[in-house]
């Protein structure tokens, strides 16, 4: 835009304008911008006025703006469930991991939609809940999935601490969403949340047999494991389930004590999961 | 000097083949040149040096900290900026997202700091005005600038790069050098290469490998004066000499022992390399594994 005007911003302002726009009051600040948009001589004049440094943050600025990676859905989901910014494009950095968690996600809200019957919903959850922590574990660990490829290995951030990250990340999200869908079903109760110890006891279980061998061959296993622990006892018990075993206080004791085996186990022995092609 | 690379009888195995066999390597600041054929186990030297790959045998100390240890190896990589033969890009990011989410990996967690810095590296390889550009629309050459500039994130104290100039135009690789004699300064460089012109242009130390074990070590000068005495041309090519090549005058350029009456030529760097290569019954352009 190339005009000028009959009047001119006084240099006074001009200057104090161009030293800091917060030093001038909004009004007149307001007044000397629109007059800057077209007027070129004052546009020209406030340039000479302002600080170099002032002018290098400023570009800076809007440099960052411009520049900024693009949040993806993901990202931004979890950023809603309180991931930050940083761990939440870790965790989403990898494409497969990023549309299966989304899939899983979006599977448990349609079903918990589409199911009229609180009852339903209710064992739906019980059931499948387990699962998708345990999925996010195993995708995480699954070789080449690593965007940064070989570069990223020698990250401090990187291997383990890296999967594990995305492992933490996308499981927890996926716990909290689980758990927000069987509370905001009607009449509910703590029992509707009995999948959560399972949940964390197949996880972090992957992780403890990671140690001994492929993480994603110890979650299939693991969740094989689950269904058809859920199959034999529901075949043993002829009750819905919710009534389980598995879900009443035995069952959750068990879980328990499985979580806090594998914690232990999984602390003491991080140093031989393996990941990424085994490399290390 | 500081030694910031200290390594003793470095072995790898890879099944029945010895991709590195004893190998020692003592590095202070300043450049260094890895040269030698594919298969020669430079790759393997240097994903080693990156403590992404163990080796079977050896010590290994780097920045004074030991990389076999966890804590060692954690201190080692906030010091560490490392270019891979193939860095494996997401192709879907941007040249300034991938160089973003590796320096997110680099435990720059402030956002602003993160992003100025990432400019600086896109900026030091030429690339400012591709910040926004998919990795996929990008030339080979361009993306081997991306992998450059992540290497180049937070001012690393040993900077590693796998062929760095591979892809890389004539005038690209100029400034190479030039980016390379500025934002390493102060640094241990480990350079793998192909390029003796690179080397000569570059380094202050060169290492030969051949058949995974170091065959010479020296500066690039000295590389060259291997050859000395035992370069000559002449028209027709000479059945006697250790490797011969149709030089860019038309001539054949010779190396081994020169006939009576032959006038020598000054060796370059790339003679003595090739004279070592030869003298070791290995081709310089060997694929062996």
């Amino acid at each position: 835009m190339s005009t000028t005007t009959p009047w001119h911003v006084r240099d006074e302002v001009l200057a104090r304008y161009g030293a800091d726009p917060r030093g001038l009051d909004e009004v007149t600040a307001a007044s000397a911008e629109a007059h800057l948009l077209a007027c070129d001589r004052c546009r020209q004049r406030v340039a000479k006025a302002t600080p170099d440094a002032l002018l290098a943050d400023s570009w800076d600025a809007i440099a960052d703006v411009v520049d900024r990676p693009r949040r993806t859905l993901v990202e931004r989901v979890l950023g809603v469930l309180g991931v930050s910014p940083s761990a939440a494009r870790l965790a989403a950095a990898t494409p497969r991991l990023q549309l299966a968690w989304l899939g899983a996600v979006v599977a448990v809200a349609v079903a918990v939609i589409a199911a009229g019957d609180r009852d339903e919903v209710g064992n739906l959850l019980l059931a499948l809940a387990p699962l998708l922590p345990l999925g996010a574990v195993a995708l995480a660990f699954l070789p080449g999935e690593e965007p940064g490829g070989e570069a990223v290995l020698a990250a401090p951030i990187s291997g383990l601490s890296l999967v594990l990250h995305r492992s933490i990340a996308v499981s927890a999200s996926s716990i909290l969403a689980l758990l927000i869908a069987s509370l905001a079903a009607q009449d509910a109760t703590a029992a509707d949340a009995a999948w959560l110890l399972p949940s964390l006891a197949l996880a972090i279980g992957a992780l403890a047999l990671g140690t001994w061998m492929p993480v994603e061959r110890a979650a299939l296993g693991l969740g094989a494991g689950w269904i058809a622990a859920l199959v034999g006892v529901h075949l043993a018990q002829v009750a819905p389930i919710g009534e389980l075993v598995l879900f009443q206080a035995p069952g959750q004791l068990a879980a328990l004590l499985t979580t806090s085996a594998a914690i232990a186990i999984a602390t003491t022995r991080r140093d031989h999961l393996s990941l990424l092609g085994g490399t290390r | 000097m500081t030694t910031t690379v200290d390594a003793r009888s470095l072995t790898k195995r890879y099944g029945a083949l010895t991709a590195l066999d004893a190998v020692d390597v003592a590095l202070e600041p300043g450049v260094t040149g890895l040269l030698g054929p594919n298969g020669a186990g430079k790759t393997t030297l240097l994903r080693i040096l990156a403590t992404v790959l163990a080796p079977d045998d050896g010590e290994l100390t780097l920045l004074g900290e030991r990389p076999q240890d966890a804590d060692g190896r954690l201190a080692i990589r906030r010091h560490l900026g490392y270019l891979p033969q193939e860095p494996g890009f997401h192709r879907s990011f941007t040249a300034f997202e991938f160089v973003d989410y590796v320096a997110i990996l680099k435990e720059w967690g402030d956002r602003a700091a993160r992003h100025d810095e990432v400019r600086r590296v896109l900026a030091l390889v030429g690339l400012q005005d591709k910040a926004n550009a998919r990795i996929r629309e990008l030339s080979g050459g361009m993306r081997r600038r991306v992998g450059v500039a992540q290497a180049l994130l937070g001012r690393p104290m040993l900077l590693l790069l796998d062929e760095p100039t591979a892809g890389l135009d004539p005038e690209q690789r100029l400034r190479f050098r030039e980016l390379l004699g500025t934002a390493a300064a102060g640094a241990t460089v480990v350079l793998s290469t192909h390029q003796t012109d690179d080397v000569a242009a570059l380094c202050q130390r060169v290492l030969v490998l051949l058949e995974g074990r170091i065959h010479f070590s020296g500066t690039p000068a000295e590389l060259a004066s291997l050859a000395d005495g035992r370069v000559w041309s002449s028209a027709e090519r000479d059945p006697t000499a250790t490797l011969a090549w149709v030089s860019a005058e038309g001539l054949v350029r010779h190396i081994g022992t020169p006939p009576s009456g032959a006038t020598t030529q000054p060796p370059t760097v790339e003679d003595g390399y090739l004279l070592l290569c030869g003298e070791a019954g290995v081709s310089a352009t060997e694929d062996a594994a």
